[in-house]
C-alpha cells in the first residue's frame, strides 16, 4: 500500500510510520513541526524512517491547501492515515480557536483536497476525551459523547462528526479510532508518564492534581500501532468507531507507586487541586476493537513502564543528565 | 415581566438575518437593552443591506437601548464582545443553506463551527451567564426514529450544515459542563413567515405561483416536514432566554407534520391562485419525514406553538401580496 500519514513525526506517527514500512508498504509522512513540544524530539522520532527507502518525509501543514492538494495530486495514495492534531487537554481551556484551527479547519481543507483528488479512504485518531466525564465506563462506542470537558475534546468530536457527514455525503470510506491515554517511547514531553519519569530520574517534585483517585487507561504505544495497522489492513466496515484503550484503568496513585517500583526511588509529590478539563476516569470497552480489529492489548503497565523508562533515561543522558 | 430581567443587556448575532430581523424589535418591546453583533454584511445579501438599514431606523428610535456592534471578522470578535458585555447571547448568525453547505463544506465549518469557537471563548471571558444557540433539525441523521426526541440523533447529520450546527452544540455543551455557561440549543424545524430567505420551500411556492411558473414536486408530494411560524420561534427564543432550565437542546416545531402538497393547497388558498406543478421524480436520498417530539420544549421552557399553519400561511401570502 501506498500511506499518507498526517503528524508522521509526531509520537505515535513516527511508531506508525515504522511499522508500516516494516511492513513493506510505501509511506509518505506530512508533518508540520508545529512548536506545541520542541521539533527536535519530532526530528529524532523519525530519523530512523527517514533512512529507508520507502519513506518520504513533507514538513508541512495538512490545513495548508495548496501543499495537500499538491501533495495527493501526484501522490496516488491508497489511504490517508490522518493523526495530525494540535493535542492537550489543559492548554485547550486557554486557546480554544487554535485547537479549532488544527483539529477541524485542518482536518476539512484535508478531506476537501480528498474529496477533489482521492482516495476517499481514511483511518482517523479521535481521541478517548469525547467521552467526557457523562459516560458510564467502560466506554463503549455508541455511548452519544455530546459533552466533553474541554476544548481539545470539543474539536475531535466536531471532527468525528464531519468525518460521519463525509461518509454518507461523499462516500468516503472512514475508520475513526479512540486511544485511550497513549504513553511510550518518544512520548509527548507534556503528558503524564513521560513527564513523572524525567521529574523522578532528576529528583524533582511531580505535581499530581487532585486526590489520586483519578484513572486513566494508560496504553502503550506498540498496542495503539497495532489497532491502526488492523484498522487500516482490515477496514472491516465502511464507517466506524473503535476504542483503542488497555480496559484496565491506573490510578493516578497507583501510577505513581508502579513508577517508583520500575525507577527504583521515591517520588516527589506535590498534591493540587483536580485541573478543570480533566475527566475522573477513562476506561475503554474493547468489545466491538477486538471483534472488528482483532485487537487485543498485549503490553501491560509495569512492562510498558520499563520500556518508556528506558528511552526517557536515554533521552536525559543526551541531554547530558547523569542517570 | 419583571424589570430586572428586562435589564439583562442581550447580544443577538446574525441579527440581519431572517429570524434576527424579527427578534429585535420584539426584544426592544419587551424592553431588554440589546446589542446587534453585525459581521460580514459586505458579502451577504441584498436583503441584509436592507435589514441593516432598518436596524440604524430602529437605533434611532431606542437610542442607546439599541447598540450595533461591528465585528469585521473572527480576530474582532473579543473586542466587540467586550463592548457589548452581554448578560445573554442570542446566536443566531452562520450559513443556513443545506446544499450549499454540500457544494462548499469548508465555508460552513468555517463560519458555523470555527465562528462559534471564537465567539463563545470571546463570551465566555467577557462573563457572559446564558447563550441560546439556533440549532437546527438537520443535525438529526436520516436513520434518526421518527418523531425525533432530543436525545435520539441517529448517525451523522446529512449534510455539512447539519454536521457543523451539531459540531456547534458539542461546543456549547462543553462549556457548559467545563464553565457552567448556561447553554440552550434551539433546534428549529421549518421556519417561515414574512420576510423569509428565498431558497425556503414556502418562498419557492408562493413565487412560483405569483409569477405563474411551474413548481417542480420531486417524488409523489407526500413527504412531510414541519413547518412552525417566526412568532412561535420568537416565543421560544424569549422562553429559552429566561427559562429556569440552564441546560438543554430542545425541538422547536410545530409538532404537526405537513406534507409538500398539503402546503402547495395552502398557499394557493391564500393567494387565490392555482399552482402549476410539474412532477419529477424523487431525489435519492431525500427525507421522506421530519417531524419533532416537542414535548421537551413545552415542558422547559413551557412554550406551545399558538399560530396553525392555515393563519400563518394567510400571514405569509399577505406579505408576498406586498413585496
Amino acid at each position: 500500500m501506498n500511506l499518507l500519514v498526517t503528524g508522521g513525526a509526531g509520537f505515535i506517527g513516527s511508531h506508525a510510520c515504522e511499522y508500516f514500512l516494516g511492513q513493506g508498504h510505501r509511506v509518505t509522512a506530512l508533518d508540520n513541526f508545529d512548536t506545541y513540544y520542541p521539533p527536535e524530539q519530532k526530528r529524532r522520532n523519525i530519523a530512523g524512517a527517514l533512512a529507508h527507502p520507502k519513506f518520504r518525509l513533507v514538513a508541512g501543514d495538512c490545513g495548508d491547501r495548496q501543499l495537500v492538494s499538491s501533495l495527493l495530486q501526484g501522490g496516488k495514495f491508497d489511504l490517508v492515515l490522518h493523526l495530525a492534531a494540535r493535542a492537550g487537554v489543559r492548554p485547550s481551556i486557554a486557546d480554544p480557536i487554535q485547537y479549532e484551527r488544527v483539529n477541524v479547519q485542518g482536518l476539512i481543507v484535508l478531506l476537501e483536497a480528498l474529496r477533489a483528488h482521492g482516495p476517499r479512504k481514511l483511518v482517523a485518531a479521535s481521541s478517548s476525551a469525547v467521552y467526557g466525564d457523562v459516560t458510564p465506563p467502560p466506554f463503549r462506542e455508541d455511548a452519544p459523547c455530546l459533552q466533553p470537558l474541554s476544548p481539545y475534546a470539543a474539536t475531535k468530536r466536531a471532527a468525528e462528526i464531519f468525518l460521519g457527514t463525509y461518509h454518507q455525503l461523499y462516500g468516503f470510506q472512514v475508520i475513526i479510532v479512540r486511544p485511550f491515554s497513549v504513553y511510550g517511547p518518544r512520548q509527548r514531553p507534556d503528558m503524564a508518564i513521560a513527564a513523572f519519569m524525567r521529574k523522578i530520574l532528576l529528583g524533582q517534585t511531580v505535581r499530581l492534581f487532585g486526590d489520586g483517585s483519578s484513572a486513566r487507561d494508560y496504553t502503550y504505544v506498540s498496542d495503539i500501532v497495532a489497532g491502526l495497522a488492523a484498522a487500516v489492513e482490515r477496514f472491516p466496515v465502511d464507517f466506524g468507531i473503535y476504542n483503542l484503550g488497555d480496559s484496565s484503568p491506573v490510578s493516578l496513585n497507583e501510577l505513581v507507586a508502579a513508577l517508583e517500583r520500575v525507577i527504583c526511588k521515591t517520588a516527589k509529590v506535590a498534591r493540587e487541586p483536580m485541573q478543570p478539563g480533566d475527566v475522573n476516569c477513562t476506561c475503554a470497552d474493547l468489545t466491538k476493537a477486538g471483534r472488528d480489529l482483532g485487537y487485543s492489548p498485549r503490553v501491560g503497565l509495569a512492562e510498558g513502564l520499563r520500556r518508556t523508562l528506558e528511552w526517557v533515561k536515554g533521552e536525559l543522558r543526551r541531554e547530558g543528565h547523569a542517570v | 415581566m419583571s424589570s430586572t430581567i428586562a435589564s439583562q443587556r442581550i447580544l443577538v448575532t446574525g441579527a440581519a438575518g431572517f429570524i434576527g430581523s424579527h427578534l429585535i424589535p420584539r426584544l426592544l418591546e419587551r424592553g431588554y437593552p440589546v446589542s446587534c453583533m453585525v459581521r460580514n454584511v459586505e458579502a451577504s445579501s441584498a436583503s441584509s443591506w436592507r435589514r441593516l438599514a432598518a436596524l440604524e431606523q430602529l437605533q434611532a428610535q431606542y437610542k442607546d437601548k439599541l447598540q450595533i456592534v461591528r465585528a469585521a471578522d473572527a480576530g474582532a470578535l473579543p473586542q466587540a464582545v467586550q463592548l457589548a458585555k452581554p448578560e445573554i447571547c442570542i446566536h443566531l448568525a452562520g450559513r443556513s443553506w443545506v446544499r450549499e453547505s454540500i457544494a462548499q463544506p469548508q465555508q460552513y465549518a468555517d463560519a458555523n463551527y470555527g465562528a462559534t469557537v471564537a465567539l463563545l471563548h470571546a463570551l465566555h471571558l467577557s462573563g457572559c451567564r446564558r447563550v441560546v444557540f439556533a440549532s437546527t433539525v438537520m443535525v438529526y441523521g436520516k436513520d434518526a426514529p421518527l418523531p425525533y426526541t432530543e436525545s435520539n440523533l441517529g448517525s451523522a447529520p446529512a449534510s455539512p450544515y447539519g454536521a457543523s450546527k451539531l459540531a456547534c452544540e458539542v461546543l456549547l455543551n462543553m462549556y457548559h459542563a467545563l464553565h457552567k455557561l448556561e447553554t440552550v440549543n434551539l433546534r428549529l424545524f421549518s421556519v417561515y413567515g414574512p420576510d423569509l430567505r428565498p431558497d425556503l420551500v414556502p418562498y419557492l411556492i408562493a413565487s412560483a405561483i405569483l409569477k405563474g411558473k411551474p413548481f417542480a414536486v420531486f417524488g409523489d408530494g407526500r413527504s412531510v416536514r414541519d413547518y412552525i411560524e417566526i412568532r412561535d420561534v420568537l416565543d421560544a427564543i424569549e422562553s429559552a432566554c429566561q427559562a429556569e432550565e440552564s441546560h438543554a437542546a430542545l425541538n422547536i416545531g410545530s409538532g404537526v407534520g405537513t406534507t409538500l402538497l398539503e402546503l402547495i393547497e395552502l398557499l394557493q388558498k391564500h393567494l387565490g391562485k392555482k399552482a402549476e406543478l410539474v412532477y419529477k421524480p424523487a431525489v435519492p436520498g431525500e427525507l421522506r419525514a421530519a417531524v419533532p417530539d416537542i414535548s421537551l420544549a413545552r415542558e422547559k421552557l413551557k412554550w406551545s406553538p399558538r399560530v396553525s399553519l392555515d393563519e400563518g400561511m394567510a400571514r405569509l401570502a399577505e406579505w408576498f401580496r406586498c413585496v
